[in-house]
């Protein structure tokens, strides 16, 4: 068992659903509301991660963040440390991957709100800001919960991406899913089938306790 | 201080506009129109939530939007408070919590004691003022609706066919409540409609609309008594409207007595209001029949001596007979609606004299609404 691939697996989850909580927002609202040209070309380009081989979207993102790209450059020169084969790589990778799993469901939560009422509540003199505490977001909620734990509960079992960024290096980017596959290689099955079982009740759990809350709400 | 709502909205597409009207504090003004008339988006453009293409609009000394000079605010910026056709309340809060929403202009700490008593005024009592707006009753909701839209203190109260959403029961009870309350704001009320019988017990002033441009408008009695906008008006509720006094009832015989400002006198069933008060009373062409000679062995009560001053003939078999009460044609405008064999038969022409008979109880309770 690899408590560490456990924690940092954990930990990219977290950040990845921290960037995503706002960025969704705001990219789910613009999506929903907003009428632009290139609007079904943004949708689709969002949405490109999900038919995308996880090989194929770790190599480009190998190539833009790589020491040589100058996105690469430019991070090493603010941080000190490259982008790959780092924990701060893996979570922009997390993040990328992720994108359709946060801003879809938390469009389709936006675009369900009716617009007169967020037309009723620019009537009661209610501000953008006051507007989203009080109107958008819990009015959305349940697709917002939605996207958080499918983006969450999807890192954690993100495979082929973290290993073409993040490569297997213990503590930094050796996240569970790659330890999983390591003790695989290395004829470990009573690890390997450990660990698969946490994931599987970890992943089992979120889900689950996502659903019952949705369903709770729409209960009442 | 509350003042005038002025409103003058030009553009050719999607939805032509042209139009100018404008509505003092205090009155009620009804925006009437088939659908398509482009009713709601005048609304929603004095409310900021539509941007004409050219416009000015303006309320006291506050200029709204004004194309000429690039101004427009938003909904927040205006101080309108609009009740939404399906009310539009915010689903997750309580009917207390919506009036609060609106209240931001107010200190947190008084919000919630200024909702209650507004929600209470609206007769929306303590139990229910607890409810989201699921566990409320199509009545219950409007008057949720009214109170938030009052919350903010607007300078403009619009309703948006605030009734259409509503069974003819609760609209009933409802009405009274809303024109009371209408009179009682102190600031323009515009109202939206295709009922004319609300119109009826709502509003002052009329403006009709079609096709996004203003048909006619004026006070209620005279646009409605103007026969040529019948075909704006609805053909069944082709008629005249006019101001009557309660003299009495008769208690005995379940009938009350009205003067007409012309002093005739008018006999219709039982109405629910005090002697001395002013009702506005419509009285439909079809339910008015012509006599040259006074009969006097009939059941009919209401038999008004009358001039006729215009016969408008269609190409059907009708023919429209505008009358002038009183035995010169001094009094109000009457319309009778006969078929053409008759006016003939009768030899009837301007300057005529008939006597116009009015069935009592053809005066439904809906044509007859108390004003303040």
């Amino acid at each position: 068992m690899d408590w560490t691939a456990l924690r940092l697996s954990l930990t990219l989850g977290l950040w990845t659903i921290a960037i995503l909580l706002p960025l969704g927002i705001v990219v789910g609202q613009w999506l929903a509301w907003g009428r632009f040209r290139g609007k079904a070309l943004a949708e689709a380009m969002l949405a490109l991660p999900l038919v995308l081989p996880p090989t194929v979207l770790g190599y480009y993102l190998l190539v833009t963040l790589g020491a040589h790209s100058p996105l690469g450059q430019v991070f090493e020169s603010l941080f000190g440390q490259g982008l790959v084969f780092s924990f701060s790589g893996l979570v922009v990778a997390s993040v990328l991957v992720n994108l359709p799993f946060a801003i879809q469901p938390m469009q389709r939560a936006f675009e369900a709100i009716p617009s007169e009422v967020r037309e009723a509540a620019a009537c009661c003199g209610m501000s953008r800001w006051r507007m989203l505490i009080h109107i958008d977001l819990p009015l959305a909620w349940p697709g917002i919960l939605t996207a958080m734990v499918l983006s969450f509960t999807h890192t954690l079992g993100e495979f082929g991406v973290v290993l073409m960024v993040g490569g297997s290096i213990p503590g930094e980017t050796k996240t569970i899913a790659v330890a999983i596959y390591d003790r695989v290689q290395a004829f470990d099955d009573g690890a390997a089938g450990t660990m698969a079982a946490l994931l599987l009740a970890l992943s089992f759990a979120t889900i689950g306790i996502s659903y019952a809350l949705t369903n709770r709400r729409q209960g009442r | 201080m509350p003042g005038e709502l002025k409103v003058s909205l030009h553009q050719t597409g999607p939805i032509p506009l042209k139009l100018d009207f404008a509505c003092p504090p205090g009155e009620v003004l009804a925006l009437f129109g088939p659908s398509g008339s482009g009713k709601s988006t005048v609304l929603r453009a004095i409310a900021g939530l539509y941007q004409p293409e050219e416009g000015r609009v303006s309320c006291a000394d506050a200029c709204w939007q004004d194309s000429a000079r690039s101004i427009f605010l938003k909904p927040q910026q205006r101080q309108v408070g609009l009740v939404f056709q399906n009310y539009a309340l915010f689903p997750h809060m309580t009917a207390l919590s919506n009036v609060m929403a609106a209240m931001g202009h107010l200190p947190q700490s008084e919000r919630g004691k200024r909702a209650a008593d507004l929600l209470s005024r609206m007769g929306l009592m303590n139990e229910a003022q607890d409810r989201r707006p699921s566990a409320l009753s199509g009545g219950q909701q409007q008057r949720v609706a009214v109170a938030r839209a009052l919350a903010r203190d607007p300078q403009v109260l619009l309703l948006d066919e605030p009734f259409s959403a509503l069974d003819a029961l609760r609209k009933n009870e409802l009405l009274p409540f809303i024109a009371k309350l209408a009179r009682e704001v102190k600031i323009p009320v515009i109202y939206v409609s295709h009922a004319m019988d609300e119109v009826l017990r709502l509003a002052d002033t009329l403006v009709l609309l079609e096709q996004g441009r203003v048909a006619a408008s004026g006070p209620l009695e005279e646009v409605l008594s103007d026969i040529r906008l019948k075909p704006l008006t609805g053909r069944y509720d082709a008629g005249s409207v006019m101001h009557a006094v309660i003299e009495g009832h008769d208690e005995a015989y379940q009938l009350t007595h009205l003067s007409l400002k012309d002093s005739t006198r008018l006999k219709v069933g039982r109405v629910d209001a005090p002697k001395g008060s002013q009702v506005r009373l419509r009285i439909h062409a079809r339910d008015v029949g012509l006599a040259l000679t006074p009969p006097w062995d009939i059941s009919i009560q209401n038999i008004l001596p009358c001039m006729v001053a215009e016969i408008s003939q269609s190409e059907s078999h009708l023919a429209d007979v505008l009358l002038k009460t009183g035995e010169n044609g001094e009094g109000s405008p009457l319309w009778s609606q006969v078929t053409r064999f008759s006016v003939a038969q009768l030899g009837l022409r301007p300057g005529s004299r008939v006597y116009a008979m009015i069935k009592a109880m053809s005066i439904a309770r809906s044509d007859l609404a108390e004003i303040a």
